[in-house]
């Protein structure tokens, strides 16, 4: 019935530069600053690979040699250099440090703006802790690896470009021998690269889907507790947490194949070094005892960065899976979007026509058929029949949440298709079947879609609710913070809030599904007469299953499996022999 | 941090043979500059090639071993931290299945979700990278500084002296960080409870076109961890180059008095080189551990915050000694004297019930919205406990009975259904994971939710979404109610069930009811008296006192608020009729 989202075969397919090239996108509007950063790391990078280079100055032209004047000066020189390189390292990493937090601050907007501009479809296929996953663990894993990893990279890659170079200034041949080896971890690299991706998405998934799992078993653990599920839902935590486990430890055992490797051609690169140099010691002036020591130094300072870059390259990974995972949502499309030329609704009369709208959540199974149904400006329909008939999703379509399979849906004679959603939504009141309260104060609340509405409407649509007696019984009042989804609160008290939230909103077009189901019949009357009231002069949808509320209806539409049965008001549609209003008429008061 | 330790202590073999595998790693290392100092003293500067090829053989020899053992290592340690977060993990997870609901009244998915992924791995980070890694470090730097004394004692002093002079700054520093990594974790978890909230509440968001708004509030939460962020890297990053920065500094006093020192012919050349190559590799771990010591602000917070977790008191659970109720549970529930608040507030939502409702038969409530209906349902399957009074099912409290076996006779369809992402079919099993399809269509019979499931393409195996979207809100319902009674419970409670249905299919529930409630002890919760009447017992429930009491016929003689309501609704039906 749902169309999962399948996210392991989406995200394979990206090639890595793209991501990389895309991820770097995001430096753009921080070039002048990044440029900065990197001049200022080419200064410390050299600083840094100078410094085998005065060292073996010192050694070979002052302590070997036993000459003491200008020794203390070199000494000093590199002093300086020294306090230049803390320098410059310091501003660096705070310079890519700032500028790596907006970076991140600007895809969390993007990625937030994004998903709130998606449609129900994939909120009903994405479930909530996947979208939180992407939030905080892909993204703290960029994070990371902008904010740290990065720096470390860009160091590493120039450190290791520079000893290479110097190797060859000092000694080309003992350089080409040192280096021999290099090839090696290369053809690893190759050869584990796309092994490793792999495992690294596959690791990701099983990890989203714990995240999920276990994001649902606490928004549900009432019920888990209600129904003593703890021990069966705790094995299946224990699988799908070794589900991870086992992938975690497939993806680490790939990957600890490089540092023994490196460790291996770094000692085979050393003793290639030193055979060489022993045969040929004597034999060149370029191979002094000092130049020995440079280059071990150089060799250790080369497969140092060797080693960091090979892990890098496994972190470079892990970030390029959770970037990808963030483009994934970023580049998928809402499936309900406003045309380039969308007008926005300025204002409305409410005149509301279907117009022989069909309609399945999955096109292959319609849940609406050729319904053809005119609303003037002010009128109340009311829309009755069974359960799963399809009256909520009538009720959808209106706010366009969803997009008709066939037919159009005109308002004020506009095809709702051709305007932007928000600026239709802003003439649309509604109070949902299942009442949703924000975890914020009850006045916030109430004047959800009006935030800037004074407490004085906030206490009129309260008490226009009949919520305001009880709330002024809450803690703080109207200041209370509601507990997640309203759990300090009654279900009828919850529909009240949510009355009160359509009622301040003043809509052109008022939707009530089912908005008093839980509420108790005195109080069900007393809103019942308020929203008669408020009703004047807009147009309502009304959704009920006790008839006698909808009794003064201007019409009512009779829903059957997804088609309208009968039309009517109550007094033609409660004679009519065989009827379908009349039957839940009799079966009511019975 | 000592509490943190303790989940290492039962993998201490492990653990042993990684600090072991360490010392291996770091002594190999220590070994490779001594080999060269020969060569370079022996083979080069002699021009005596003859013990070339041993120290050679030496030096691949060392680098073989020495990779084995980080290859074991390496293993050895990911095993290691992900038996460690398995166990933490688990030890949460298990302790939020056992705490009451009055906790969950009061906290965040957002939050206890970022506790459990975010705090978790922060943890694992620590105490199978950062914590081996660090005493491997420490080896390291100790043998390091050992081998060296051994070639020269006041050039090792040179070495240790900026090393002791770092580990103290380090330390330091960190501790000048923990404030604000403390802060920055608070605020991420603000941000996901945000988050959480704009996306589970995607529906009305909108609905009403608020959009934008949701964003604001997101974008301030995101701004000030942005900003948190910032801060921790300006005070670390200004700090931080000049300690690691020692490491330099230390060659360079190295270079001056060795060199002073080969130039007065007090020790060879070789013993200098030998040194600079110590103080090299003394680099690499000293900036490690440093870069570790990052890590540990944001470990000691996220630690904090797992044990707050797993200290929270669970108010209810089975007590030590359960008492059991005979062979059978019979279902007779008794309130004696039983009042109520929700922890955290002031008023008492339920005051001096005093109610029996004897094994087999039915008791309805009614009253007006908020006047304690469910809660006093809630009582009975110990969600909360009374703050005084008791509850008794057959004349024994149930803060004596253990609360599994309570609550396995007891089937309940609350207010809110709450369905979860899995088969229609799993979800009627929830509380039978063993069930025959058999019994779970049977149940679906009776909730009148077996024709609408079979007209769906996949019948029962169905996958329905998160809370059971796909479903229409009468189709919830009644997969609720078939929940309840495929568990075949002693005790019945309905609350409010049939809010959701149309008139048609609330006539044949309440038939399929008249045959399911027999027998059983009944707690029936409805707004509309038509589904009451038929209740043994009736009870009027207002501002938490019972006010009125007794049959159908007793109560509409009474004239009080049931028959006002009565009437009302007598009214509304005839009008329609
Ligand atoms: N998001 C969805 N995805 C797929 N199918 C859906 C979705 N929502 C509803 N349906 C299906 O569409 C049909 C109509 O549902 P709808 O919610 O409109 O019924 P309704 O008339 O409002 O019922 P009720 O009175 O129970 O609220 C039902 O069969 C339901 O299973
Ligand atoms: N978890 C909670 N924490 C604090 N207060 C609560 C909590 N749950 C309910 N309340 C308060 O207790 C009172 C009784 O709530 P209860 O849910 O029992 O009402 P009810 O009679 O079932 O109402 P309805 O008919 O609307 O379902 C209400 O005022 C409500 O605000
Ligand atoms: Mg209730």
């Amino acid at each position: 019935m749902l169309r999962r989202f399948t996210t392991h075969k989406d995200f394979a397919q990206t090639p890595p530069d793209q991501v990389l090239k895309r991820l770097f996108g995001y430096l753009r509007p921080y070039r002048r600053r990044m440029l900065f950063a990197l001049s200022i790391y080419v200064m410390c990078v050299t600083l840094t690979n100078l410094n085998p280079f005065v060292d073996r100055i010192l050694i070979d032209q002052y302590i070997a040699v036993e000459r003491r004047e200008g020794f203390y000066l070199i000494l000093l020189l590199a002093l300086a250099m020294h306090i230049l390189n803390q320098l410059g390292a310091g501003l660096r990493q705070i310079l890519v440090g700032r500028t790596n937090q907006h970076i991140l601050y600007d895809l969390r907007c993007q990625l937030f703006n994004h998903i709130q501009r998606l449609s129900f479809s994939f909120f009903e296929s994405v479930p909530v802790g996947s979208i939180m996953t992407r939030f905080i663990s892909d993204l703290t894993t960029l994070n990371d690896f902008l904010a740290w990893q990065m720096a470390i990279l860009v160091y590493d890659v120039s450190l290791g470009l520079i000893s290479i170079t110097l190797m060859f200034l000092i000694d080309a041949h003992l350089a080409l021998v040192a280096l021999l080896t290099l090839p090696v971890l290369v053809a690893l690299g190759v050869y584990l690269r796309p092994r490793i991706r792999d495992a690294y998405e596959e690791m990701r998934e099983a990890g989203s889907r714990l995240n999920v799992f276990l994001a649902e078993n606490i928004s549900g653990m009432r019920v888990i507790q209600a129904f003593v599920r703890q021990n069966v839902n705790l094995s299946e935590f224990g699988h799908k947490n070794s589900d991870v486990v086992a992938r975690y430890m497939h993806t680490m055992r790939l990957q600890a194949w490089f540092m023994p490797v490196v460790e291996l051609t770094r000692a085979a690169g050393l003793v290639a070094v030193l055979y060489v140099a022993a045969q040929e010691v004597g034999l060149r002036p370029s191979l002094t005892v000092g130049t020995l020591v440079a280059f071990t130094a150089y060799i250790n300072n080369l497969w140092g960065p060797i080693n960091t870059i090979t892990n890098m390259f496994v972190i470079l990974q892990s970030a390029l899976t959770s970037a990808n995972r963030a483009f994934t949502i970023l580049d998928t499309q809402a499936d309900i979007a406003d045309t380039p030329d969308a007008k926005a609704l300025a204002s409305v009369h409410g005149d509301i026509l279907f117009d022989n709208v069909s309609f399945g959540y999955d096109p292959a199974h319609p849940v609406l058929r050729d319904i053809h149904l005119h609303i003037p400006p002010g009128q109340m329909v009311a829309l009755v029949g069974q359960t799963g008939s399809g009256k909520t999703t009538i009720a959808s379509l209106v706010c366009r949440f969803y997009d008709v399979t066939a037919g159009r849906i005109l308002v004020d004679n506009i095809d709702i298709r051709t305007v932007q959603q928000r600026s239709l939504r802003q003439h649309i009141g509604v109070v949902l079947q299942d009442p949703f309260i924000f975890s914020d104060t009850i006045a916030n609340n109430i004047r959800y879609a009006r935030p800037n509405a004074s407490m004085d409407e906030v206490i009129t649509a309260a008490t226009f609710a009949n919520a305001h007696d009880f709330i002024l019984q809450q803690e703080d009042g109207y200041d209370t913070i509601c507990g997640e989804r309203g759990a300090q609160f009654s279900q009828g008290q919850r529909q009240l809030i949510s009355i009160a939230r359509a009622i301040l909103a003043n809509p052109r077009i008022l939707i009530l599904d089912e908005a008093t189901s839980a509420v108790d019949t005195q109080t069900e009357m007393l809103i019942q007469q308020a929203l008669e009231r408020l009703m004047q002069g807009r147009t309502a949808i009304v959704i009920a299953h006790r008839l006698s509320t909808i009794r003064r209806a201007d019409q009512i539409v009779v829903l059957k499996q997804g088609t309208i049965a009968e039309t009517g008001t109550h007094t033609t549609l409660i004679d009519r022999p065989n009827g379908y209003y009349a039957a839940l008429c009799k079966a009511q008061g019975r | 941090m000592q509490r943190l330790l303790s989940f290492l202590r039962p993998h201490w073999q492990l653990v042993a043979a990684l600090i072991g595998l360490n010392l291996l790693i770091a002594v190999l290392l220590v070994i490779s500059p001594i080999v060269i100092k020969q060569v370079v003293d022996e083979v080069i500067a002699k021009q005596n090639l003859a013990g070339l090829p041993t120290y050679l053989g030496i030096i691949v020899a060392v680098a073989a071993l020495r990779a084995a053992a980080l290859l074991g290592y390496q293993v050895g340690r990911e095993r290691l931290g992900q038996t460690v977060i398995t166990d933490i993990r688990t030890a949460l997870y298990r302790k939020l299945l056992a705490l009451h609901w009055g906790y969950y009244d009061n906290e965040r998915t957002g939050s206890l979700m970022s506790r459990m992924i975010g705090d978790v791995e922060s943890t694992r980070i620590f105490l199978s990278g950062i914590l081996i890694d660090s005493v491997n470090q420490v080896t390291t730097i100790v043998l390091l500084l050992a081998g060296f004394a051994q070639q020269d004692l006041t050039l090792a002093l040179i070495a240790a002296v900026p090393t002791c002079i770092y580990g103290i700054t380090l330390y330091l520093l960190f501790a000048e960080r923990r404030e604000i990594q403390l802060k920055i974790h608070q605020q991420s978890a603000v941000v996901n409870a945000t988050l959480q909230d704009s996306l589970s509440g995607v529906k009305v968001v909108k609905a009403f076109a608020q959009e934008p708004q949701e964003f604001k509030k997101f974008d301030r939460d995101i701004k000030l961890l942005a900003e948190l962020n910032i801060r921790s890297n300006r005070v670390w990053n200004l700090r931080n180059p000049w300690v690691s920065g020692m490491t330099r500094l230390m060659q360079l006093t190295l270079i001056l008095v060795g060199g002073l020192r080969v130039m007065n012919g007090e020790i060879s050349l070789g013993t200098l080189v030998a040194a600079l190559a110590f103080a090299n590799l003394m680099m690499v771990p000293v900036q490690q551990l440093g870069q570790q010591m990052t890590a540990l602000g944001q470990t000691a917070s996220a630690a904090m915050r797992i044990f707050q977790t797993l200290d929270e008191p669970i108010a209810i659970k089975s007590p030590a000694m359960p008492l059991a109720a005979g062979d059978e549970l019979r279902g007779d529930i008794r309130f004696e004297n039983v009042s109520f608040k929700y922890p955290k507030t002031n008023s008492y939502v339920l005051k001096h019930i005093n109610l029996h409702v004897p094994a087999g038969t039915s008791l309805a409530l009614v009253g007006a919205t908020g006047a304690g209906k469910s809660t006093l349902a809630n009582l009975i399957p110990r969600f909360y406990d009374p703050i005084t009074g008791s509850l008794k099912i057959d004349n024994i409290d149930v803060r004596e009975m253990d609360l599994s076996e309570l609550r396995r006779h007891i089937g309940i369809v609350s207010q809110d259904p709450l369905l979860f992402s899995a088969s229609i079919a799993e979800n009627i099993a929830f509380g039978r994971v063993d069930a025959t399809q058999a019994t779970i269509e049977r149940a679906a019979k009776l909730a009148q939710a077996h024709t609408f499931i079979t007209a769906l393409p996949k019948g029962y195996a169905t996958v329905i979404g998160e809370r059971g979207v796909g479903l229409s809100g009468g189709q919830k319902q009644r997969l609720a109610i078939a929940r309840a009674i495929l568990l075949d419970p002693r005790i019945l409670i309905l609350d409010d069930s049939m809010s959701a249905v149309d008139a048609e299919t609330e006539r044949l529930l309440q038939l399929a009811f008249a045959e399911v409630m027999r027998g059983r002890s009944t707690l029936l919760i409805a707004h509309r008296l038509s589904t009451v009447s038929q209740a043994d017992q009736i009870m009027v429930l207002r501002n938490g006192q019972i006010v009125e009491q007794g049959s159908h016929n007793q109560l509409f003689a009474a004239s009080g608020y049931y028959r006002e309501i009565l009437e009302m609704q007598r009214m509304s039906t005839e009008s329609i009729t």
